[in-house]
């Protein structure tokens, strides 16, 4: 007995309602239903549940992507956001400065806003082993699930505290590493939106070097006392083995402060 | 020019699966509430960003990230230790309002509601056909099932939404130039 003469079951049916049949086996099956009214009833029927169904999630669909998503999958070289990507990363480059001890200056009198950081010695909240709870749990889901304290031993850091900085709307998470020479390097790191922008003008001193960097949905700033060549290598090491690796197709992070 | 070639080819596969996101979504949403699908959805994006030299270019770029999906749709699951969460009937039937469904709202809310009867797996296997046009065989690799299992679910989950869904008649009408249209369920007045 071939294929062909196999009677009519539930597995043609079934297939048949999804469009899944060779049009040998198709034209089989509608000879059947014209003959059998209760099977083409309930072959009707289980077409339209099935395009209920599709009517049900259409419009999850049709739903313009979140940024957020689209974010995931950016490469770390300025593409088409990267306006956006440099005025988050300039927001957060103002918050790198202003925690690290008034590199730039706060903009407005009442102390507020993303500029009018609280020094890193009252910010420090923790010198411990890296923990990625406590401050972290005030911030939004997004940048919680994404936290990651890079293991800076290599480079001669010694990860000393994490706390959370910047605004209410606009948090970043503050991890401070201590140098073999008794400096201070700040990496922050803040979930990447549309309508971040800074909110107090760069001011430069002499001393302080800055690297940002913006990477799936972050913003990353690294600061401290060298240059920025010199941070740009640590900012390397923190970026880990496996994004070291997709530095060959020539992201460049972007460099400001001293040279 | 082999790092622009490797870049060129990077470029090629995060475009493929960015083309993808929309569908992740929607299937995100039969597996997770509201709050939760986006989630899923961005962590399954990270991994496959992590994971894409696993992928072989050739092969079903679909089918693999609906694979990293449902595996830490499972994975969540399992560590949190709850049933799943799922959209709630008033979001779905609305959604599909607002997308323009030919169906009035209350058998919308009806179709909602006898498919969130359904155990999980029987709407995990529905949706991946229905809404994905998926093969059985590609339902069975996603979900790491026989293919025998997705049509017995398959035939199951149908089976009990053709029971819920008995007070519809089916409306089998024709289209503008006389075929006739898939027949659509409608509700007994």
């Amino acid at each position: 007995m071939t294929i062909a003469d196999q009677p009519i079951g539930e597995t043609d049916l079934l297939a048949y309602v999804d469009g899944h049949l060779d049009p040998a086996r198709r034209r089989l099956v509608e000879q059947h239903l014209a003959q059998d009214s209760e099977a083409a009833r309930r072959v009707a029927e289980d077409m339209a549940i099935m395009d209920g169904i599709r009517s049900l999630f259409d419009g999850y669909y049709q739903e313009p992507v979140p940024t957020s998503l689209q974010a995931c999958l950016t490469r770390r070289r300025p593409l088409v956001a990267w306006r956006t990507v440099a005025r988050a990363a300039a927001a957060l480059a103002l918050t790198a400065a202003g925690a690290a001890g008034g590199w730039l200056a706060a903009q407005g009198s009442d102390g507020a806003g993303i500029g009018a950081i609280h020094s890193p010695d009252q910010s420090m909240v923790r010198a411990s082993a890296p923990r990625a709870h406590g401050p972290a749990e005030a911030l939004g889901e997004s940048l919680r699930r994404g936290l990651r304290i890079p293991d800076l031993t290599a480079a001669g850091l010694t990860f000393v505290g994490q706390s959370v900085v910047g605004t209410q709307e606009h948090p970043a998470i503050q991890l401070t590493y201590d140098d073999s020479r008794g400096g201070r390097i700040y990496l922050y790191q803040q979930a990447r939106s549309d309508d971040v922008a800074p909110q107090t003008q760069p001011r430069r001193t002499d001393g302080r070097g800055l690297v940002y960097w913006a990477e799936g949905p972050f913003i990353y700033a690294m600061t401290g006392e060298m240059s920025s060549e010199d941070l740009r290598v640590l900012a390397d090491a923190a970026q880990g083995p496996a994004t070291t690796t997709q530095r060959r197709d020539g992201i460049v992070p972007v460099v400001t402060g001293r040279r | 020019m082999e790092f622009r070639q490797e870049s060129a080819a990077d470029d090629d596969t995060r475009w493929l699966i960015a083309r993808e996101i929309p569908r992740l979504r929607r299937y995100a949403r039969v597996l997770r509430n509201d709050a939760g699908a986006d989630d899923l959805v961005q962590d399954c994006l990270e991994r496959a960003l992590r994971k894409r030299a696993l992928w072989q270019r050739g092969t079903n770029m679909r089918a693999w990230l609906f694979r990293i999906l449902y595996n830490l749709h499972l994975t969540s699951l399992r560590s949190n230790r709850r049933s799943p969460q799922t959209v709630p009937l008033e979001d779905i039937s609305a959604a599909a309002s607002q997308a323009g469904s030919q169906m009035d709202s209350l058998e919308l809310k009806e179709m909602a509601h006898a498919f969130r009867q359904l155990p999980a797996e029987q709407q995990e296997v529905i949706a991946l056909v229905a809404l994905e046009g998926m093969r059985y065989d590609e339902a069975a690799e996603i979900l790491g099932i026989a293919m025998g299992t997705v049509r017995s679910r398959l035939s199951r989950g149908r089976a009990a939404l053709r029971e819920a869904l008995a007070g519809h008649e089916i409306v089998a009408s024709l289209d503008q130039t006389g075929r006739p249209r898939r027949p659509r369920l409608r509700r007994v007045k």
